[in-house]
């Protein structure tokens, strides 16, 4: 249907303290092959929970994504059989899929059932064996990574000529480059980067320093991302408790309020869409919802966690937050601004999926690291004082059905 | 005019439904087809059965002039899927062909290094063991 704007913009009601993050878990594991992916994200659920001072029986919403078979066994129906196993009861489910983001609208989600007096404790959890069951998540055709058989459409148009997840990003990449200069040895920063902070991280997965020329040197993926432009393959785990503001009080940390909300996803127009404006402009909409829903700039944010599959998504996602013009990404993370040690704008404390944690759908961890920040409890890597944050992942549906999700998390005042 | 490329698709088959079943049988006979709305004129790709800009059900084929420009590219080094895996270095290519729209595509017969955003290319169909053809972009030479 015709364009209509942006619908993102209408929809920034002022909001504060209508939910918060009082539970956060990441589980360290990055490799478990004697373990299923449902019960890492049972492991990861009760740390989480423990970590809020909540019971399981205050689970009254349940949120979860389907791993099988890029990550494990949990498919269709996710929600309800991981609560099964779980032995929850909750009178809300959901498993929306857009990828990688989908735990950025599962938080949507719960935050509206929670205004919604619906319910006021929910779960998000995540596990997946990715790593241990040998998934080779961007370099096989996506019928494969789905297990889902070449569709009449879209598939039949696009998977038969051997589409990657790392040769669709590629594409755009080469797009971007050509469109405003971006260039590999930029690209390179950003890997270099995420490796510096992951040395800061005991459960990141890459540790060892690694320089712009080792990310150039190393092989070709998908032109034109190296394998040092793509992010590691691991098993992993992870939880957030999302409650109503009346269980705040009964909490064991303080709250990390849910400030602004935003979630949009790619315009194609039938086949006239710039894929690559488009990839910016779609978290420009998401972003823009939740800093003026928050009544935040970009000025006010202390750390930023960016959905990095690859080095690429970070500089897209930079401009279409508008921490920097379109075009200036590029030298933005070639300066050194996404550093801990003297950046404008710390990003991935934690060593991003580049290099701690990617077991495929990285959404949720972004939220648990964001926690922890402004928290204080991120021990080496702590950006000092952190008072907001931003969290923006961008997911495929599948390939350039995209969906990007943003959040402005502030520490209680 | 577009050719048959003297080579076999090695990839894997289109899955054909009612819907997209015009597509694949102008391609047997080389030709590609998007398709233009009889009721607000805009054209779309890929091809089905309303149009996406107006929701009308009336939409027309609109058989494509074969031309067209490298919009982007990747040039796939590991790909390990069967069908694939064995097959080298290919490009993935977005081609904007003259009519508008961006067209998923293989760009074939030069060296994947060569293909460049901005080259001129030409339509083309590599015919499959099951006798449909898949439709390909090649350089202009």
């Amino acid at each position: 249907m015709p364009n209509t704007g942006d619908k993102n913009a209408s929809r920034v009601a002022t909001t504060s303290r209508r939910a918060a993050i009082v539970g956060a878990h990441e589980h360290p594991t990055r490799f478990a092959p004697d373990k299923s992916e449902w019960l890492l994200m049972a492991e990861a659920s009760k740390a989480a929970l423990a970590d809020a001072g909540l019971s399981p029986s205050s689970i009254d919403a349940f949120f979860t994504s389907a791993t099988a078979p890029e990550g494990g066994w949990l498919g269709a129906c996710a929600s309800v059989m991981a609560a099964d196993y779980l032995n929850i009861q909750p009178v809300f489910i959901d498993e929306t899929d857009v990828g990688g983001a989908s735990f950025g609208y599962y938080v949507n989600r719960a935050v509206l059932g929670i205004q919604q007096g619906l319910f006021k404790c929910a779960l998000i959890a995540y596990g997946a064996t990715t790593k241990s069951m040998g998934v080779n998540v961007g370099t096989v055709r996506y019928d494969d990574l789905t297990g889902q058989p070449i569709s009449p459409m879209p598939d039949s148009f696009e998977q038969i000529y051997g589409t990657t997840v790392t040769s669709f990003m590629g594409a755009l990449t080469h797009r971007y480059m050509h469109e405003y200069g971006l260039t590999s040895e930029q690209l390179a920063a950003v890997a270099v980067t995420m490796r510096e902070h992951a040395a800061l991280n005991p459960d990141a997965v890459k540790r060892e320093p690694i320089s712009v020329e080792d990310v150039l040197a190393s092989p070709m993926i998908a032109s034109p991302l190296h394998r040092l432009d793509c992010c590691i393959i691991s098993d992993g785990a992870a939880a957030i408790v999302v409650v109503h503001p009346d269980l705040v009080s009964e909490c064991r940390k303080p709250p990390v309020w849910i400030e602004g909300f935003g979630e949009s996803i790619m315009h194609h127009e039938g086949g006239f869409g710039n894929w690559a404006t488009e990839s910016r402009e779609m978290v420009a909409r998401a972003a823009r919802q939740a800093l003026t829903m928050a009544d935040v700039t970009v000025d006010d944010i202390d750390v930023a966690m960016i959905y990095d599959a690859f080095t690429s998504n970070v500089v897209i996602d930079l401009e279409g937050v508008g921490f920097c013009k379109p075009g200036e990404g590029g030298a933005m993370v070639a300066d050194g601004a996404l550093r801990l040690k003297g950046g404008s704008l710390p990003t991935n404390p934690d060593g991003g999926g580049l290099s701690s944690n990617h077991p495929g759908r990285r959404g949720i961890f972004l939220f648990v690291e964001a926690t922890r920040q402004l928290r204080g409890e991120a021990g080496q890597r702590q950006v000092p004082d952190a008072e907001v944050a931003i969290c923006t992942a961008t997911g495929a549906a599948f390939l350039a059905r995209r969906g990007s999700a943003a959040h402005i998390l502030r520490r209680d005042r | 005019m577009t050719t048959d490329l003297d080579t076999t698709w090695t990839g894997p088959l289109p899955e054909v439904s009612g819907e997209t079943k015009p597509f694949w049988d102008a391609c047997a006979g080389n030709r590609f087809l998007i398709q233009r709305c009889d009721d607000c004129g805009k054209m779309q790709y890929p091809y089905r059965g309303i149009c996406c800009h107006c929701w009308s059900s009336a939409v027309s084929d609109v058989v494509i002039a074969g031309t067209g420009v490298v919009w982007t590219y990747s040039v796939v080094h590991r790909n390990r899927s069967k069908g694939h895996i064995d097959t080298g270095p290919y490009v993935v290519g977005v081609v904007e062909i003259d009519e508008g729209p961006l067209v998923v595509t293989n760009v074939v017969g030069c060296s994947p290094e060569t293909v460049a955003i901005g080259m001129p290319v030409q339509l083309a169909f590599i015919k499959t063991a099951v006798g449909a053809k898949i439709p390909v972009f090649h350089p202009i030479v």
